[in-house]
């Protein structure tokens, strides 16, 4: 009986005593081969809630931020200009940016491929009655139409830029993510089966990358040269990939950092990553990878 | 890492990469599930059986019943305030690593890390040098093999001294040196660890012989009439405890592989 008193102060002291010992609780980020430096580039205080995916044009970084319910775009001060807000229920996944300055999004909760014109003008190119539930990556093709994937229909469709809608393919499980190269070959994030396909016309999908090249959940992609970027938010990693250099890890991340989501490269070769640190509290960040010279490299 | 536990650890992880019989035999600690949780399991199943007297049996049993409620709340704790602080193993922190503060991700200097010469830490390094890290290698404070072992070893304490002296000893020496030695866990996360143990067993011993014991020696009596019964029983949660409940939640994560699979495929 006389450890009574102890039976509760001792705990307590135990979780009082935690930050004396100064350990991170918000997060890391670790970097192997000391290749890239990282930098947070915006926080919430920036202005945007939860940025999903993102896309670089014309020198500017666009977020689909989908805690905010809007389209933002990230100026060179840090600040965040809001282009578009939308409806407490939508929930812009992904986002493209045409030549013309024309962004088209896609939403995860409200379905459809939403466009917003360079004036501003937001309109719904094509909507849940055409069969886009719950639309999730988003590519512009070189031939002048969009792909979309939908999670709930399992395919990818082919919109027109005047709204007419076409079955690209069936029996994706959650076309997350797409992305053409200088090649036109198409890469297709599938995060239900932890698949990367690369798509060549008239041939055969083929897997490039799958579970047993050690990727989890693989959530949205880039290009940049002959390499494809690609977060993996299970395993907090952000990911390079060539067909010479293989499969490369580029920085791993904890914390509030793991939730990596959308990913684009900037035409310096900078590679920008949103985070999703807890969606409905509204708490994420932008970081930017850029990979050091080689002199640098060595000397470190 | 607080600069007493960095330099007892550089000082230990310094014992590897130099002789390899030294460094195979804390791979095989580590490794091996007999030799790692072998003294702490036969320690419990020596105590489930210990005391000639039905007064001591009952008691030795109560005892053990503890130990065994105590290891789930162990492993609950130490798992719950490594979620909390992420903070990743040291031979993860050789790398270049920044952490975030109030919005800003900032270098700290890399430690040190001696390579142990045995296969498993070598393939590891070369892994982690290419950027695959284990989930787990990610929260390494507070150690959950030194709660665990720890508390296990203060629980055979009550039940026999002897008993108890000789797991502690082994913990200490063999598991978690080989874990410090091995670049796995920091004097710091050894220690938080042993706190957690430490605290766990001042609530939940005194509880065994005192308010709990009602219900605890209605099991203990339970057992006593089904020896068989409770003997299977017995094996199987020190075999499990032992193996710090790894094979259960592999088993529970294959569960949860197979109703996704099933899911998906009823969505397509």
């Amino acid at each position: 009986m006389r450890f009574k008193p102890l039976l509760f102060v001792l705990p307590v002291l135990a979780v009082l005593a935690l930050p004396a010992l100064r350990l991170p609780r918000e997060g890391f980020a670790v970097l192997p081969q000391n290749r890239w430096t990282v930098s947070v580039v915006a926080a919430n205080t920036s202005g945007f809630g939860a940025p999903d995916g993102l896309a670089w044009h014309a020198g500017q970084l666009y977020l689909a931020d989908e805690g905010g319910h809007a389209i933002d775009v990230l100026e060179a001060d840090g600040r965040v200009r809001r282009i578009v807000q939308g409806p407490n229920n939508s929930s812009p996944e992904d986002i493209v940016v045409d030549t013309d300055g024309t962004i088209y999004f896609s939403d995860d909760d409200l379905g459809g491929v939403s466009k917003i014109d360079p004036a501003g003008k937001l309109t719904m190119l094509a909507g849940p009655e055409a069969g886009l539930r719950s639309t999730e990556g988003i590519v512009l093709t070189p031939w002048n139409t969009i792909l979309v994937g939908d999670g709930e229909a399992h395919r990818i469709f082919e919109v027109t830029k005047s709204g007419g809608v076409t079955v690209f393919a069936k029996y994706v499980k959650k076309p997350e993510s797409m992305v053409f190269d200088s090649l036109q070959r198409l890469y297709l994030a599938d995060n239900e089966e932890c698949v990367i396909y690369r798509i060549e016309r008239d041939k055969p999908w083929r897997k490039i990358l799958t579970k047993r090249d050690g990727i989890s959940k693989p959530e949205s992609l880039a290009i940049h040269g002959d390499a494809l970027y690609f977060t993996d938010p299970v395993a907090g990693r952000i990911h390079r990939y060539t067909d010479q250099g293989g499969l490369e890890t580029l920085a791993v991340l904890g914390g509030q950092l793991q939730n990596v989501q959308g990913i684009t490269v900037a035409d310096d070769g900078s590679v920008y990553v949103s985070i999703q640190s807890n969606l409905k509290r509204l708490k994420g960040y932008v970081i930017r990878l850029q990979e050091r010279v080689p002199s640098e490299v060595s000397s470190r | 890492m607080l600069n007493w536990s960095q330099s007892l650890y550089l000082w230990i992880n310094g014992f590897a990469g130099h002789w390899p019989i030294l460094d195979e035999i804390q791979a095989m600690v580590l490794t091996n599930d007999l030799i790692k949780g072998g003294v702490a399991g036969a320690g419990l199943i020596a105590a489930w059986y210990w005391g000639r007297s039905a007064e001591v049996q009952l008691a030795s049993r109560r005892t053990v019943l503890a130990i065994f409620l105590g290891c789930v709340a162990v492993i609950g704790t130490t798992k719950t305030i490594s979620h909390l602080t992420h903070f990743p193993r040291p031979y993860v922190l050789s790398q270049e690593t920044l952490v975030l503060e109030h919005g800003e991700l900032r270098a700290i200097d890399a430690l040190p890390f001696q390579v142990p010469l045995d296969h498993k830490s070598q393939d590891r390094f070369a892994d982690l040098r290419s950027g695959t890290i284990e989930k787990n290698d990610l929260e390494s404070f507070p150690s959950d093999h030194a709660g665990f072992f720890i508390f296990v070893s203060i629980g055979l304490c009550f039940v026999s001294r002897w008993l108890g002296g000789l797991s502690m000893f082994w913990t200490l020496v063999f598991v978690l040196g080989s874990k410090v030695m091995a670049g796995q866990h920091s004097p710091l996360d050894i220690v938080g660890g042993a706190l957690v143990a430490v605290i766990w067993s001042l609530v939940l011993f005194p509880w065994s012989q005192s308010w709990g014991r009602r219900f605890l020696d209605r099991v203990v009596q339970t057992s006593l009439a089904y020896p068989s019964l409770a003997s299977v029983l017995v094996f199987l949660v020190t075999f499990e405890a032992t193996a710090t409940f790894n094979n259960t939640h592999q088993v529970l994560a294959a569960g949860k592989q197979m109703y996704k699979l099933w899911r998906s495929s009823h969505a397509l």
